[in-house]
C-alpha cells in the first residue's frame, strides 16, 4: 500500500492528463454538431457553418449531450481522485509541494478548463430548451419534455452542479500554494530576527534613522515623476487600448458591437464567440482546429529544422580555429541585414519548379523555406550560447576518451539546453505569426491554411454592409495571440538569458 | 612503462614564447611539482602533455611513444582542472562513470544500442495496444475508442518525457527479459564492472553518499573529490594536476593536501603536478621543477632545491616569506674577505673560499628569514644593532622586520611567540653556514656557477 502511495505522482498525473483530456475532447466532439445547429436554428449570421449538420436530428444532438456529460463527470471524478492524492501526500510528507509543482500546474489548468466546460453545459441546456420550432414540429423545450422526461430533470439538477465542481479543485490548490508561500515567508522572517537577535540595539536604531527617510524620499520621487507618469499613461491608452476593445467586442454579441454597447452578458458572449470560433467547420474546410494543427507542425517543425540545420554550424564558429572565420560569420550576419521579402519572388520559382506547391506538398515545401530562413539567426543565436559555456568541460571530456562528436552530443548540447529552447521559442513564434510566405505559397480558402491565413474567413464577403464578423474576429485573434503571451510569461526567465547569450543578433 | 620526456620543447602563441627550449624528464612512478609564479608557461606547458594545446617545436614522449600528433582522447592520460570541470548535467556517479564508458568493448557498445531499441520497440508495442483497446471500445460505442486512445497517447507521452524513474523502470524492464543475449549481456556485465570500480574509487575518495547528488549540490572540497575521482578511475599512465587546490578555502586547502598525498602514495602514478604555491610544491612533490617566463630553472628534490638554489630566483620563489636579498661588494683586508654595501658590513666566514675569486665585484647576498637569529652579545662580530619595523606575530612563528640603515628591510622568522614591540633596538646575527651568494650580472648563485665552470 505504501508502495502505490510512494509512486502516486506518477500515477495522478497519468489520470490528471487523461482526465483532461477526456473531458476536453468529449466536448469538442458534441459542441462541433451542438453549435452549428443552433446557430442555424436561431438564424445567426455565421454563414460559413458546414450545411452537414443542418440536416442532424436533434436525437442525435441529445445523444451527444449526455455523452459529453459522461466525459466531463468522468473528468472531474478523475481530478477529483488527485485532489485528494494531493492531500494525502501534502498531509503526509510535506515535501510534496516542492517535488512536483507540473502536477500542481496542470491540476490548475484542469480545473479551469473544466469551469468553462461546465459554464457551456449549462449554456447548451439551456440553449436547446429555448430552441424554437424548426421545420414545423416542435420547440426544443417540448421535444425534451416528451422524450426525456427523467433525463432532463437530472440534466437541470447536475448543471448547477457543473459549474461549482470544478471549483474545488482551484480553491484546495490555490489553499495550498498560498498556505505554503506564507509558511515560506515566515521562515524567512524568522530567519531573519534569529541573525538580528545578537544586536537588539542596531535593529533599533536602523528603524529610526533609514526606515522613516526611505519613505519620505520615494514619495518625494513619486511627486516629482507625475509629469512622466501622465505621459506614460497617454503612451499606454494608445498601446493598451486596441487590445481592450479586441477583449471586450470578444465577449460581446454583435447587436452589441454595433451599436456600441457594453458586453451584456459576457460569460455567456465568451463561451459563445470562442467555442465557435474554435469548434466550426467552414464550407472550405479551413477550419480552426485544423488550422491550428497545421500552424503547430510549422511552428515546431521549423523550430527543430532550424536548429538541427545550423547548431553544429554555430558550434564550429564558436569553438574552432578555421581560414576566413570572421568573413563567414560575416556572411551569415549579413543574410539577415536585407529584407527577407526579396527572396520571395525566387523562392516561388524554386517551389513550383521542385514542385513543392502542390497541395499535398505545399505545407513540407513552406516549411522548408521557413527553416531555412531561420538558420542564420539560429547560428548567431547559438554561437553566442556556445561561447558562455567553459571549454575546461570539453577538454575533460576530450582527455576522458572522447571524440569532438561525442564530446559535442553528450556534453554540449545538454549543456546548451536552455539556449537552445530559447531558441526554439523565438523561431517557433516567428513561424507562428508569419504571413506574407504562407499567404503567398499556401493561399486562402485552403484546408492547408496556417492560422494567421484564417482572419479571411471572418469577413463577409456576400454582404458589403456589414463586411467583418467581428464578434468572432476578436476572439481569433486573441485565441492566436495566446501561445505567444504564454511562451513569454512562463518562458521569460529562460528568454532574456537566451538573447543576452546570444549578444546582438 | 610511463615516463614522460619533453625534447626541446617550444610552444609560440603568435609572436609570444609561451614556453621556450623545455627540456625535463619525469620519471616512472614519479610526483613531480611544476611550480612558478603566475603566467610563466607552467600550465600550458601541462596542456600540451594533455594533447589540448599543440606542440610549436620540438617533441614530448610517454613512455617511448612520441605524442605530438596523438589526439588528448588516445594518449592514456588523466586531467585534474583548476575549476574541477566537472559535467554540471550529470550526477556525481555518472561523471565517474563518464570516462569507463568511453573505454568499453565494441561488443557492449552495440548492445547499449540494442537496449535502447528494444526500449523504442516497447513504447511502440505500448501505443499500438493503445489503438487496439481503442478500436475495441469503438465497436461497443464509436468515437469513444479514438477519444480514449488520443487521451491515452498523450498522457503516456507525457509521462516518458516528465519521468525519468519510469523510462528507468522500463529500460530495467527490457534488460532483464534480453539478458541472455550474447551483446545484451556484455553492456550489463561492463555496467557492472563500471559500477564497482566506481564504488571502490568513492570509497577511497570518501563520496559514497554523494554519488546520487549534482556536482552543484556538493561542496567546493567534495566537487575537488569528485574531479580527482574522475581522473584516476580510469587508471591512467599520467595524471596531471593543474592547480586543483587554489580554488579551495585555506583551511580545507591543506586537509586536501594531506588528502592528495595519501592518495598519490597509494596510486603510485606517474604524476605531474602545476602549482603557483611553493608549500604545496614542497610537501608533494619527490621533484620539484622551478620555471620562469617559460624558461625551466631548476630540477630537484625539495631539500635540494631549497638549501642550493640554482639562482636568486630559485631562491626567492622557495621559502616563506622568502628570502633577503642584498646589494654589495666583495672585498679583501687582513687576509678575510668582506661583504660591503652601504647598509651593512659582513664578515664572510671561512667556508665561502671560492669568493676568492670575486675581490671587487658586484654580488648579491641572500640570507633566509628563518637563518638571522637574535643575539644578546653586542660585541661580537657580524652582529648588528638594528630596530624593529614591524613586528607580526602569527602563533607559531614571528615575523619581524628590521630596519637596516639606508632603508633596507629584511625580514626574520623567530620561532614561537615572541613578545617583541616595534621600534625596540635589537641584536641579530646569521647563520654563518646558510648564506647565499649570487654573481649580479646573470644572478646565478656562486657555487652553481662553479660547477657550471668545471663542467665546461
Amino acid at each position: 500500500m505504501r508502495r502505490i502511495f510512494r509512486n502516486l505522482d506518477y500515477i495522478s498525473i497519468i489520470l490528471l492528463i487523461f482526465g483532461f483530456l477526456l473531458s476536453i475532447i468529449g466536448f469538442w466532439n458534441l459542441e462541433t454538431i451542438l453549435w452549428n445547429r443552433i446557430k442555424y436554428t436561431t438564424g445567426s449570421q455565421w454563414e460559413n457553418a458546414n450545411p452537414i449538420y443542418l440536416n442532424t436530428p436533434l436525437s442525435q444532438l441529445v445523444e451527444l449531450l449526455n455523452n459529453n456529460i459522461i466525459f466531463y463527470i468522468l473528468g472531474n471524478f478523475i481530478v477529483l481522485i488527485i485532489i485528494i492524492t494531493v492531500i494525502y501526500q501534502y498531509l503526509f510528507k510535506k515535501s510534496w509541494y516542492n517535488t512536483s509543482k507540473i502536477l500542481l500546474f496542470l491540476l490548475l489548468l484542469c480545473s479551469f478548463f473544466n469551469v468553462i466546460i461546465g459554464f457551456w453545459q449549462r449554456e447548451s441546456i439551456n440553449v436547446i430548451e429555448n430552441l424554437p420550432a424548426y421545420g414545423g414540429t416542435i420547440s426544443g423545450y417540448e421535444w425534451i419534455r416528451i422524450n426525456l422526461n427523467i433525463q432532463s430533470t437530472i440534466l437541470e439538477l447536475f448543471s448547477f452542479l457543473f459549474i461549482i465542481l470544478p471549483f474545488i479543485p482551484i480553491i484546495i490548490t490555490m489553499y495550498i500554494i498560498i498556505k505554503h508561500r506564507i509558511l515560506a515567508r515566515r521562515n524567512e522572517e524568522s530567519l531573519d530576527i534569529e541573525v538580528m537577535n545578537g544586536g537588539e540595539i542596531v535593529l533599533n536604531r536602523k528603524d529610526n534613522n533609514t526606515k522613516k527617510p526611505l519613505k519620505k524620499s520615494s514619495e518625494e520621487k513619486f511627486v516629482r515623476n507625475i509629469p512622466l507618469y501622465i505621459i506614460l499613461v497617454i503612451y499606454l491608452i494608445f498601446t493598451i487600448f486596441p487590445v481592450f476593445l479586441t477583449a471586450i467586442a470578444s465577449v460581446s454579441t454583435p447587436y452589441e458591437i454595433n451599436n456600441a454597447l457594453p458586453p451584456s452578458n459576457p460569460i455567456r458572449s465568451l463561451i459563445l464567440n470562442y467555442s465557435s470560433v474554435m469548434f466550426s467547420i467552414s464550407v472550405d474546410e479551413s477550419s480552426f482546429i485544423n488550422s491550428l494543427g497545421n500552424s503547430l507542425f510549422i511552428g515546431f517543425g521549423t523550430s527543430l529544422l532550424g536548429l538541427a540545420l545550423s547548431v553544429t554550424s554555430a558550434y564550429a564558429l564558436a569553438r574552432s580555429k578555421f581560414r576566413g572565420k570572421t568573413i563567414l560569420t560575416f556572411i551569415i550576419l549579413a543574410t539577415q541585414m536585407f529584407p527577407g521579402i526579396i527572396l520571395l519572388i525566387p523562392q516561388y520559382v524554386i517551389m513550383s519548379q521542385l514542385g513543392l506547391l502542390e497541395d499535398n506538398v505545399v505545407l513540407i515545401g513552406y516549411l522548408f523555406v521557413m527553416a531555412t530562413g531561420s538558420t542564420a539567426y539560429v547560428t548567431w543565436m547559438m554561437k553566442g550560447y556556445f561561447e558562455t559555456i567553459p571549454t575546461d568541460i570539453e577538454e575533460a571530456a576530450y582527455i576522458d576518451g572522447y571524440g569532438k562528436l561525442s564530446t559535442f552530443i553528450r556534453i554540449v548540447l545538454p549543456l546548451a539546453k536552455s539556449g537552445m529552447v530559447a531558441v526554439m521559442v523565438f523561431t517557433f513564434l516567428s513561424a507562428w505569426q508569419e504571413f506574407v510566405l504562407a499567404r503567398t505559397f499556401i493561399g486562402i480558402g485552403n484546408p492547408r491554411a496556417t492560422l494567421p491565413l484564417l482572419f479571411y474567413n471572418y469577413q463577409n464577403l456576400n454582404a458589403p454592409d456589414n463586411p467583418t464578423f467581428y464578434e468572432l474576429l476578436s476572439p481569433y485573434s486573441i485565441l492566436v495571440a495566446t501561445p505567444v503571451v504564454v511562451f513569454y510569461l512562463v518562458l521569460q526567465r529562460q528568454l532574456t538569458s537566451g538573447a543576452l547569450a546570444g549578444g546582438i543578433k | 612503462m610511463a615516463r614522460v620526456v619533453y625534447e626541446n620543447v617550444t610552444k609560440r602563441f603568435g609572436n609570444f614564447e609561451a614556453v621556450k627550449n623545455f627540456n625535463l624528464e619525469v620519471y616512472d612512478h614519479e610526483f613531480l611539482c611544476l611550480v612558478g609564479p603566475s603566467g610563466c608557461g607552467k600550465t600550458t606547458t601541462l596542456r600540451m602533455l594533455a594533447g589540448l594545446d599543440e606542440v610549436s617545436e620540438g617533441t614530448i614522449k610517454i613512455g617511448d611513444e612520441i605524442v605530438n600528433e596523438v589526439p588528448a582522447m588516445d594518449r592514456g592520460i588523466a586531467m585534474v582542472f583548476q575549476s574541477y570541470a566537472l559535467y554540471p548535467h550529470y550526477n556525481v556517479y555518472d561523471n565517474l562513470a563518464f570516462g569507463l564508458r568511453a573505454q568499453r568493448q565494441k561488443s557492449a557498445r552495440s548492445g547499449r544500442i540494442i537496449v535502447l531499441l528494444l526500449n523504442l520497440l516497447f513504447y511502440a508495442l505500448i501505443i499500438a495496444g493503445l489503438y487496439g483497446i481503442g478500436q475495441i471500445i469503438n465497436l461497443i460505442s464509436s468515437g469513444l475508442g479514438d477519444t480514449i486512445f488520443i487521451a491515452g497517447l498523450i498522457s503516456f507521452l507525457a509521462t516518458i518525457v516528465l519521468y525519468s524513474d519510469v523510462r528507468k523502470s522500463i529500460r530495467k524492464l527490457m534488460i532483464s527479459l534480453f539478458k541472455r543475449n550474447r551483446l545484451v549481456k556484455s553492456y550489463i556485465d561492463s555496467e557492472n564492472e563500471i559500477e564497482e570500480k566506481v564504488n571502490s574509487i568513492a570509497k577511497l575518495l570518501e563520496i559514497e553518499q554523494q554519488l546520487r547528488k549534482k556536482p552543484r549540490q556538493l561542496s567546493g572540497g567534495q566537487r575537488q573529490r569528485v574531479a580527482l575521482g574522475r581522473a584516476i578511475i580510469r587508471n591512467p599512465k599520467v595524471f596531471l594536476l593543474d592547480e586543483p587546490l587554489s580554488n579551495l578555502d585555506a583551511k580545507l586547502r591543506v586537509q586536501m593536501r594531506a588528502e592528495l598525498q595519501r592518495i598519490s602514495q597509494k596510486l603510485g602514478v606517474t604524476s605531474i603536478y602545476v602549482t603557483h604555491d611553493q608549500i604545496e610544491a614542497m610537501t608533494l612533490g619527490h621533484r620539484i621543477a622551478i620555471i620562469d617566463k617559460g624558461v625551466l630553472q631548476q630540477v630537484g628534490e625539495p631539500e635540494a632545491v631549497y638549501l642550493k638554489p640554482i639562482n636568486k630566483f630559485v631562491a626567492g620563489f622557495i621559502g616563506s616569506p622568502s628570502m633577503n636579498f642584498l646589494n654589495g661588494k666583495i672585498s679583501k683586508r687582513d687576509n678575510s674577505l668582506y661583504f660591503e654595501s652601504e647598509t651593512l658590513n659582513y664578515e664572510i666566514p671561512e667556508r665561502y673560499s671560492n669568493l676568492n675569486n670575486y675581490i671587487d665585484q658586484d654580488v648579491i647576498i641572500g640570507i633566509r628569514p628563518e637563518h638571522i637569529y637574535l643575539n644578546s652579545n653586542k660585541d661580537e662580530k657580524n652582529c648588528y644593532s638594528v630596530k624593529i619595523g614591524v613586528a607580526e606575530p602569527i602563533g607559531s612563528d614571528t615575523f619581524i622586520y628590521i630596519d637596516f640603515p639606508n632603508q633596507a628591510t629584511m625580514i626574520v622568522k623567530l620561532e614561537g611567540l615572541q613578545r617583541l614591540r616595534v621600534d625596540q633596538e635589537i641584536n641579530v646575527i646569521f647563520d654563518e653556514n646558510q648564506i647565499h651568494f649570487f654573481e649580479k650580472e646573470s644572478e646565478l648563485h656562486i657555487d652553481s656557477l662553479e660547477n657550471i665552470n668545471a663542467e665546461r
